[in-house]
């Protein structure tokens, strides 16, 4: 494993680990102004809520939070049908950490409720006002968690949405550059490419899925944000890795050396306006909520609807068995290898 | 081999077709001609 450096460290880390200090300290200055006896679990709490950006914390404040009622009722429900013995304290913690745990197959924050139930039976064991003890829980942890989101959204707040549209901008771009040295490969005679060529795209869509569910769930609750241009970039990204695939695939099943392309031009330019295209769609959703340009009718796109019905109206007869047969030394296709330029086409051309 | 040059261009052509119904639903236009459901998969066999 690579020794980390000081290269590595990126203002947004120092950044993180400022706030989270501040969170710790605000959370202790409450807990101590609102008299909780145990106000360390507060500062618990902030830094476990800290996260580095905003939609990765509103879900972790979520989380904690919620978790952390769900138990203390669980709790405060045990301590008043089980009397206070350790015989009877070890099965109130059998019975409901166990069904916690059982209940975390529909709800992953039963797993935060079963560390507070068992915090609660246990704390509170042999001590007068047992209830108390999982109310004070609750405020404990309400105000670690307000404070890790107080920090968060107005100290350097880092969104999510802003660090998808930057991936999924540079994605589209890699997609435009693929396609393109797909295309050019192709039509060189069918060079070959790596077969991992397209790797980096393939691993990106899951996160890229995960990263706008965020955004819709979580950071879309205190921000404005029109979801669509994000939604649909993301979409444009995985789609065309899609048919990069299965491009790839095709190139690197044809024999090397094969054959020049007759409609060499049409194909390379068909390639170039969907990769401009490309983009322009990166370029156009802007800002930090990817909101649109407000466009209606952009000339690019407008160009590659025009390339589109050119394709077709010619008969969309493709490089295939149209190809001029390379060197005498290459197999030939059925087709007529006299064909003169993009115009000719062959008889078994399926019409789209 | 001839399977390959359709499943090439078919790719590029579907890929093309996509991309233009994406870019007008980014643009705040709407394609009457296909819906987002139907846009294709990757596969592109002919």
């Amino acid at each position: 494993m690579r020794r980390p450096t000081l290269a590595d460290i990126s203002p947004a880390h120092i950044r993180h680990g400022v706030k989270t200090g501040i969170a710790a300290v605000l959370a202790l200055v409450l807990a101590d102004v609102l008299h909780i006896e145990y106000g360390y679990w507060a500062v618990i709490s902030a830094v476990i809520a800290m996260q580095m950006n905003v939609a990765d914390a509103i879900e972790m404040c979520l989380y904690r939070f919620i978790g952390t009622v769900m138990g203390a009722v669980m709790g405060v429900v045990a301590i008043m049908v089980f009397p206070d013995t350790p015989v009877w304290n070890g099965v109130s913690v059998f019975v409901t950490t166990g069904l916690c745990a059982f209940l975390t197959r529909w709800d992953p924050r039963y797993r935060m409720a079963a560390i507070t139930v068992s915090i609660v039976i246990l704390a509170s064991a042999g001590h007068a006002g047992r209830i108390d003890v999982g109310l004070f829980r609750v405020l404990e942890i309400a105000v670690g968690v307000g404070c890790a989101f107080v920090v968060t959204v107005t100290l350097w707040p880092v969104r999510a949405a802003v660090g998808l549209r930057r991936d999924l901008a540079a994605q589209a771009e890699n997609c435009a550059h693929y396609l393109v040295t797909l295309v050019d490969r192709f039509l060189a005679r069918q060079t070959h490419v790596p077969a991992d060529l397209l790797d980096p795209l393939v691993r990106a869509t899951p996160r890229n899925r995960e990263q706008l569910s965020k955004v819709r769930r979580h950071e879309s609750l205190i921000y404005f944000y029109d979801n669509q241009p994000l939604d649909t970039l993301s979409t444009v990204v995985e789609r065309t890795t899609d048919h990069l695939r299965v491009m790839l695939r095709s190139l690197n099943a044809c024999d090397a050396d094969g054959y020049d392309i007759l409609m060499d031009a049409e194909l390379r330019a068909l390639a170039e306006t969907v990769a401009r295209t490309l983009r322009r769609m990166a370029a156009t959703t802007t800002g930090v909520t990817g909101a649109r340009s407000g466009n209606a009718a952009p000339g690019w796109l407008a160009a590659l609807g025009e390339r589109l019905r050119r394709r077709g109206r010619d008969g969309a007869a493709p490089a295939g068995p149209c190809a001029r047969p390379g060197p005498p030394s290459a197999s030939t296709l059925p087709c007529s290898p006299s064909s003169t330029p993009s115009t000719t086409r062959c008889a078994n051309w399926p019409k789209t | 081999m001839l399977t390959q040059f359709y499943a090439f261009y078919y790719a590029l052509r579907q890929l093309a077709e996509d991309v233009k119904v994406l870019a007008a639903r980014m643009a705040g236009e709407e394609d009457d001609h296909r819906d987002h459901l139907n846009l294709g998969p990757g596969d592109a066999t002919p």
